[in-house]
């Protein structure tokens, strides 16, 4: 979807119009589920808060100005509370690999470990044992696609804090996976 | 490793987390949108006849204010009555609403009128002075806020007012006379002012002040007072809609 037919999906929606907020939920399931599922423990659980995310969005459409957060920093916004009420609501939350690896690799750069591990699924693991803000800027950089200013805006922290939080994200992803290959080894 | 999970160790760092994204199945991809647009759907209808129901009571509101005749119960109530405050709250809504201008003029004249009309309404039912007076005081209150700002209200929009207060009991139509001119007391709102010694407020109609016990009730002879069974009864008689 173009960045002029997002915005007509968007003002239309937010003039109470449900086939354009479907379109929207189209557009953006897939990106929210990413994220939740990334926090939650199960499928079931990430298809609920999913769900949850586009009801509240619709409910605070009315009231979004597009003159501030951009629509997708918008709905990530919502989303990652949606997560932080599951958490509330008694879920088991994803233990932050900076607890349980403290060590730094042995070799190779973290990158080239997270690249190595030519396994999504293990990727996906390794994520869900990220610290919050950690799995929020893997998210949206590489799930959302959104850049680093735009990263920055939805988080509400500055460019720099965003790269740092990336740095770190992909040596806490090289870590759990070193970890997990010693392991089998 | 399921081949869709296998990840090229020679690609670059963003694809091969891009890759692992959990991709929500498509089962549950339909379901969640069957539930959200289903609740979307339900809740647009919902604020749909909630805005064609605001929509249609201003518009109500104007019409009756502004003499579409239309006689409703809660229009053609009077002071005291149990759904009063509901047409005083659809008319402050209703002001509130307007931008400033034409309309907002006319219907600021329409409402003082309607004080007017109801005024003389009272005091043709043969209510408690007081309740008069308050109703007076009211009458007041909205002929100041119909003046335009240059402080003088057009003569045939005084004349409008003056016209809904033809049948009041004589004491009390010249004490609304005065109230519309501008040369009644100020103190309407007071009980000790009120109901059959209103015309006693206004100098200029002293003449025809009557006696209190005489115009507190209803005016004999005039049909009406033999009627009343109720305070809503000649609600539709008096009805402060221009139309009537």
């Amino acid at each position: 979807m173009t960045e002029r037919s997002l915005a007509r999906m968007v003002r239309r929606a937010r003039e109470g119009d449900a086939r354009a907020f479907g379109r929207l939920y189209d557009e953006y399931a897939d990106r929210v589920y990413a994220f939740v599922r990334s926090r939650t423990e199960s499928p079931q659980d990430a298809e609920d808060v999913t769900s949850v995310v586009f009801m509240k969005a619709w409910e605070a459409l009315g009231g979004y100005d597009d003159r501030g957060l951009p629509f997708t920093a918008w709905l990530f916004r919502i989303a990652r509370n949606a997560v932080v009420d599951e958490y509330r609501r008694g879920a088991r939350r994803p233990i932050p690999v900076e607890d349980l690896y403290v060590t730094e690799p042995a070799v190779g750069g973290p990158e080239e470990a997270v690249v190595a591990a030519a396994d999504a699924r293990r990727l996906r693991a390794a994520v869900r044992g990220l610290t919050d803000d950690q799995a929020a800027v893997v998210a949206l950089r590489f799930w959302w696609n959104l850049s680093i200013n735009e990263t920055a805006e939805a988080l509400g922290k500055n460019d720099n804090a965003v790269k740092a939080l990336q740095h770190r994200a992909i040596g806490s992803l090289a870590r759990i996976l070193r970890k997990e290959g010693s392991d089998e080894a | 490793m399921r081949p869709e999970d296998y990840i090229d160790p020679n690609d670059t760092l963003s694809h091969a987390l891009g890759s692992a994204a959990e991709q929500m199945p498509a089962r549950a991809r339909n379901r969640v949108r069957r539930e959200v647009l289903h609740a979307a759907r339900a809740d647009a209808r919902r604020r749909w006849f909630a805005g064609i129901s605001r929509r249609f009571a201003v518009g109500m509101t104007v019409a009756s204010v502004l003499g579409g005749g239309f006689a409703y119960a809660t229009e053609t109530s009077l002071p005291g009555d149990a759904l009063y405050g509901v047409k005083r709250g659809a008319e402050d809504a209703l002001v509130a609403l307007l931008p400033p201008g034409g309309l907002e003029h006319r219907v600021l004249v329409g409402l003082a009128a309607r004080r007017a009309a109801e005024t003389a309404a009272l005091a043709r039912r043969g209510v408690d002075s007081d309740l008069v007076g308050e109703s007076l005081g009211e009458l007041r209150a909205a002929v100041r806020q119909a003046t335009p700002a240059d402080g003088a209200m057009p003569a045939d929009d005084m004349a409008r007012i003056r016209e809904r207060a033809g049948d009041a009991p004589d004491a009390t139509r010249a004490a609304i006379e005065g109230a519309v001119s501008g040369s009644g007391t100020d103190t309407g709102t007071s009980g000790a002012q009120t109901g059959p010694t209103i015309g006693s407020t206004d100098s200029s109609s002293s003449d025809t002040t009557q006696d209190p016990d005489e115009t507190g009730t209803d005016s004999p002879g005039d049909g009406d007072g033999s009627e009343q069974t109720g305070p809503g009864y000649q609600s539709n008689d008096d009805a402060p809609g221009p139309g009537n």
